[in-house]
């Protein structure tokens, strides 16, 4: 059973009519379907403004709702009265970019805040909360005050106080989208470790791709409120469907190049073939292909492209200046292309 | 420290004033008129502070109607001149405290114009308070009243205290006028005995003892806030 599941969900905002737009009603998000399977990392990934946020926070019923149904581990979410809502939040952990920790409590008290709200009697909380701070690194910080964290510490605190009612599901709004290169590693570091350790459920929301590829399984990608893909992570590198999957790629793998940067390699190597190999490497090995230029006779420059892991598995884009006859090179590409994509520049 | 003044001055009508317990009497009347005025003015503001920031549209008790009520009546009478408003709540004044002059009815048009005064510095701090916070809380499952009084006032503290010292300034000023209607206190004393009989001295001690009143509770007011923000 899914552990999220959105079912032709719209999302309109009411908005003040303007001189400008007569419109008074916001669509943010359009009839959006997706299901989250427990365990896994989903990520969720689209411009500002897409409706992420908005997505996000229909989950634990911060926003309701315009039609269609939320389910959370089976049950209807829509449906459920204040109170209700109040217990489903309880079981559902959720992070902010700006952290959003209580200044006026302790690192200890912040982490202590949602026990006290479930319930939890003070000798319990005390020890969870000392469980927790162990888990994120901040035992020596549990007196201190937010005021004196930096990013990466607070955000440590935001998961520790997200996880202290060991909830199956954990929401992340653009988590690391106000932290630095090195400590946005630590605290994907850190998610990943939440997965893998204590099994929970994720939902990372992000508009960098790079978050996408470290952690999520899963993504699903959001283009002015629409699903526009969604898939394995790996295959949506590998194999981007839509303009925008295809951009969001391209900020992470340098795409074939194109206009200018193609004219100064061409320049660069003349009376070369520049062509442009995918290598999805399940299906074949670089040296399969290389092999296939050495015996035609070709020599080759590596002149762009970059390689990735993604879930363990490996991802190429790389861009050739093939320097040969152009008989051996017009009788060679066809057998390159049946094993990988090839794209003559 | 007033009979060493007496002493540094020489005889004046100062000296009569302090030895026959005027002075200190207006010191006390001033005092005791501002603590009862704050102390209620803060309840009420209080109360109509949180409530139009918590019925504001996106709020936590979001309800146009309440809010547009709040706001009216606090549009209205927080900008009237106080020594207007002491007239204008007179009928009401003595419905309430069986008089309409003297302190009783200053104190009770005190404690209304505290009020609306402390109405809007209650709601401007807690717009001071990130909304992101009141999300988490949210998120964390809490109910809308532990939110309220368990993050929303703990996380505007520090500019609360420092908002209420404000506004003890302005009740210690707004009390003066008692003197002009029939009230005690410090500013009558000085009316009285300083102005209409041209003993500047008297004015002038008037004014140093208002500076030092003033000052001390800047200074614990300040202090508190500090201690609190951990600044
Ligand atoms: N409470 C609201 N009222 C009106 N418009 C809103 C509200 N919340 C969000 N929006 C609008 O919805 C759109 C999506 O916002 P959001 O979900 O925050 O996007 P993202 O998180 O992807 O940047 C934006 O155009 C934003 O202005
Ligand atoms: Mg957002």
């Amino acid at each position: 059973m899914a552990v999220v599941e959105l079912r032709d969900v719209t999302k309109t905002f009411e908005v003040a009519r303007t001189k400008t737009s007569p419109d008074r009603e916001l669509m943010v998000l359009d009839r959006v379907n997706l299901s989250v399977e427990e365990g896994e990392i989903f990520g969720l990934i689209g411009y500002s403004g897409a409706g992420k946020s908005t997505l996000v926070r229909l989950i634990n019923a911060l926003t309701p709702v315009t039609s269609g149904q939320v389910l959370v581990e089976g049950r209807e979410v829509t449906a459920l009265k204040e109170p209700e809502l109040r217990t489903l939040r309880r079981n559902i952990g959720m992070i902010f970019q700006q952290f959003n920790l209580f200044n006026s409590r302790s690192v200890a008290g912040n982490v202590a805040y949602p026990l006290a709200i479930a319930g939890v009697p003070r000798a319990e909380r005390d020890v969870r909360v000392a469980e927790l701070l162990e888990f994120v690194g901040l035992s020596d910080k549990a007196l201190t005050y937010p005021d004196q964290l930096s990013g990466g510490q607070k955000q440590r605190v935001g998961i520790a106080r997200a996880l202290a009612t060991r909830p199956k599901l954990l929401l992340a709004d653009e988590a690391t989208s106000a932290l630095d290169p090195e400590t946005t590693q630590e605290v994907l570091a850190l998610l990943r470790r939440v997965n893998t350790e204590l099994g929970t459920t994720i939902v990372i929301i992000t508009h960098e791709m790079a978050v996408i590829r470290d952690t999520a399984h899963r993504v699903a990608v959001l283009d002015e409120g629409r699903i526009v893909e969604t898939g394995e992570v790996y295959d949506l590198f590998a194999n981007p469907q839509h303009p925008v999957t295809a951009r969001f790629v391209a900020t992470v793998i340098s795409p074939p190049p194109t206009g200018e940067t193609l004219q100064t390699i061409k320049t660069h190597h003349p009376k070369t073939t520049v062509v442009a190999l995918r290598f999805d490497e399940d299906r074949v090995n670089q040296a399969d292909v290389y092999r296939l230029f050495f015996e035609a006779g070709i020599a080759f420059e590596l002149v762009a492209g970059g390689i990735e892991t993604i879930q363990q598995r490996h991802f190429a884009q790389l861009t050739l200046a093939l320097d040969g006859s152009p008989a051996a090179i017009a009788d060679v590409l066809p057998q390159v292309s049946e094993l990988v994509h090839t794209e003559v520049l | 420290m007033l009979q060493w003044l007496c002493d540094a001055a020489g005889r004046t009508r100062l000296c009569e004033l302090v030895e026959r317990g005027y002075l200190t009497k207006a010191i006390f009347e001033t005092l005791y008129m501002v603590t009862i005025a704050l102390g209620i003015g803060v309840v009420i503001g209080l109360i109509v502070g949180l409530g139009l920031y918590t019925t504001r549209k996106g709020g936590l008790y979001a309800n146009r109607a309440v809010y547009a009520v709040l706001n009216l009546i606090v549009n209205i009478f927080r900008p009237i001149p106080f020594v207007i408003f002491i007239g204008a709540v007179q009928p009401l004044a003595r419905a309430v405290t069986g008089t309409g002059i003297g302190n009783p009815a200053i104190i009770f048009g005190l404690s209304i114009a505290a009020g609306f005064f402390v109405s809007r510095i209650v709601e401007q701090n807690l717009f001071s308070v990130d909304p992101g916070v009141v999300e988490a809380a949210r998120a964390c499952g809490a109910s809308r009243p532990r939110i309220v009084f368990g993050v929303l006032i703990p996380e505007a503290l520090g500019p609360l205290i420092l908002g209420l010292t404000f506004s003890f300034v302005a009740v210690v000023d707004a009390s003066a006028i008692a003197g002009v209607l029939g009230g005690g206190g410090l500013g009558n004393f000085s009316l009285s005995y300083g102005f209409r009989q041209f003993d500047t001295l008297v004015t002038w001690v008037t004014v140093v003892i208002i500076i030092v009143i003033v000052q001390a509770a800047q200074l614990l007011g300040n202090w508190a806030a500090r201690r609190i923000m951990r600044r």
